[in-house]
């Protein structure tokens, strides 16, 4: 349990931006570009703001779109793979879409997506609508491989004298996808998911940063860290803050995936 | 092997073609959706074709497609998309070339060294930390002391400048070479406890020996699927550096493109990165075939 602990935090720091969105919003014009100090640990930005409390709620953004992305990506490669894996005739074809899908770079596939679902680069303006379409592109470029593999634990499955016997039992097909079948792929799903997370926070910053992000009213690490970068010779802890919290978050994310035996 | 080399090509023509079809459905689905700017609109009813959608001109869509005609740029109507790709990217292959080289040579090498050192544990758990980095942070972090902090280098890129050149390769290649050599060489040191090497040792065959020729030769196909993943994350690394030290190369071009919010341009840089990690793909395949008997059986 105590390795999850990081997991715990990384959710809580998920519901920051709620609460402290319009703090981090602050201008206040005689504080511009302030270092680090006791009242504004982070320094300040451009426009007075306090960076520590914007990187943190940029945080929380960039958690919430990789949780959102992972749950949609997971459900969607569950129910393909399920779904694959009791109709023979798929093999060929969808396999072989699934491999191209594989087969093309995650973060252009992302990116082509959110142009085409963001319907363009700048079309939708709401927070909403574009959140919805960073977490539904990133979900429709990273099914593939999962869909894949659940299918291949599901096949394994096949033909198991305790399904077969469940079944003449009389068990309603919900008990027994819910008792078997899940039960069966969910150590490999867990441990799946939880490898995958600071993957999606990576891809997300790199979006932002390459501009494709939620833009800077609700700027998310990466976008903090090219803003930064502009201003960077003179005040480089516009930078470094946001690039720290990235780091300690994608360390600790990683920790809690590693296995203590190794 | 013909057979399983023809297969291999027809899964990469297939690839091209299906990455070309979501391309070109983006191109032709969302003409002129993304605009939101007067200014652009203007620009942009002058410089693109009326009537270039995919269901009303199929033929011209065709052409297009086989040609890679991705039209004109928004922001200057004299310029085609493919010729300033073309340009941007040649010039960003000069370096991006020499620095996979150098990984595919260093890497080996390095590896091998950390494999033989008594210090191995050390210099792998040193690996694991500086692994955690993130790109996006290990990037701009070097720049900042090299240049900025100690002034070794200058500011902003120069294209004469040989140190500049150096730098360049060099800050792209940390974190890839320390993830491949960290992957080639615990492979390595797993591949000691069996049974074949233990026999070779037995045998009285030198240390150097086992490992180069007897081991090599198994794990080199781990080797290149690890060398496939990481050269993609040095194209990942390339958008952070260009952007980041003025490096007119594809990476700052497809940021400014999508700061302008030049839709063409964007979507060829994407097709272009595309293009280049599937032929990646299909060389290691290719090189699998070769290495590993067993693929050739299979296909």
């Amino acid at each position: 349990m105590k390795k999850y602990i990081p997991l715990f935090l990384a959710l809580a720091l998920c519901m920051y931006p709620f609460l402290a969105h319009d703090f981090s919003m602050d201008i206040d014009a005689t504080k511009v570009f302030q270092s680090p100090n006791k009242e504004f640990l982070g320094g300040a930005d451009s426009l007075g703001r306090d960076l520590l409390q914007r990187s943190l709620v940029g945080g929380g953004v960039s958690l919430l779109i990789c949780f959102g992305s992972l749950f949609l990506t997971y459900a969607l490669g569950v129910l393909v793979g399920s779904v694959l894996s009791f109709w023979n005739k798929s093999n060929h074809l969808v396999i072989f879409m699934i491999d191209v899908f594989d087969s093309i770079p995650n973060f252009l596939l992302v990116a082509l997506f959110s142009i085409l679902i963001n319907r363009g680069l700048g079309g939708q303006t709401s927070v909403i609508g574009t959140f919805a379409a960073l977490v539904i592109s990133i979900a429709l470029a990273a099914w593939a491989p999962i869909a894949r593999n659940v299918r291949l634990e599901i096949l394994q499955l096949r033909g198991r004298d305790y399904l077969s016997a469940a079944i003449v039992a009389g068990g309603s097909p919900f008990y027994i996808i819910r008792a078997h079948y899940f039960r069966a792929i969910w150590p490999w799903l867990r441990v799946s998911i939880v490898h995958n997370i600071p993957q999606f926070l990576l891809i997300e910053s790199v979006l932002s940063f390459t501009g494709l992000g939620m833009g800077s009213q609700n700027a998310t690490l990466g976008y903090l860290i090219y803003e930064g970068w502009k201003n960077a010779l003179l005040y480089p802890h516009l930078f470094m803050v946001p690039a720290l919290i990235l780091c300690v978050l994608v360390f600790m994310l990683t920790i809690s995936i590693q296995d203590s035996r190794s | 092997m013909i057979k399983a080399f023809f297969d291999l090509a027809f899964k990469f023509i297939l690839n091209v073609h299906l990455l070309l079809f979501i391309i070109f459905s983006v191109f032709y689905f969302v003409p002129g959706a993304y605009i939101d700017d007067e200014h652009i609109v203007e620009q942009v009813s002058q410089a693109a074709p009326t009537q270039k959608y995919f269901f009303f001109s199929l033929k011209e869509s065709l052409v297009d497609f086989y040609t890679l005609d991705f039209g004109v740029a928004f922001h200057n109507k004299n310029l085609k998309v493919t010729e300033l790709i073309w340009n941007k990217a040649v010039f960003s292959f000069q370096y991006l070339g020499m620095s996979v080289a150098i990984l595919l040579i260093v890497s080996i090498l390095i590896s091998f060294f950390v494999v033989r050192s008594r210090e191995r544990r050390r210099y792998l758990s040193f690996l694991k930390v500086l692994n955690q980095v993130p790109q996006l942070v290990m990037i701009p972090l070097i720049i900042y002391l090299f240049s900025y902090l100690f002034n070794l280098v200058p500011l902003k890129f120069d294209p004469y400048s040989t140190a500049c050149h150096v730098f360049v390769i060099a800050t792209l290649l940390i974190k890839p070479l320390g993830q491949l050599i960290q992957l080639t060489a615990e492979k390595w040191h797993k591949e000691k406890s069996e049974l074949y090497v233990q026999f070779a040792r037995a045998k009285g065959l030198g240390r150097n020996r086992v490992l180069i020729v007897h081991m090599f030769k198994n794990i080199a196909s781990s080797f290149l699927g690890y060398f496939l993943t990481i050269v993609l994350q040095l194209l990942t690394g390339n958008f952070i550096l260009e952007s980041l030290y003025s490096i007119p190369g594809f990476g700052l071009g497809f940021m400014d493109s999508v700061s302008q919010r030049d839709l063409p341009v964007v979507v060829g840089y994407l097709f272009l990165f595309s293009v280049l990690y599937l032929t990646l793909h299909f060389i290691v395949q290719t090189i699998y075939l070769y290495i590993n008997p067993r693929l050739r059986d299979i296909a």
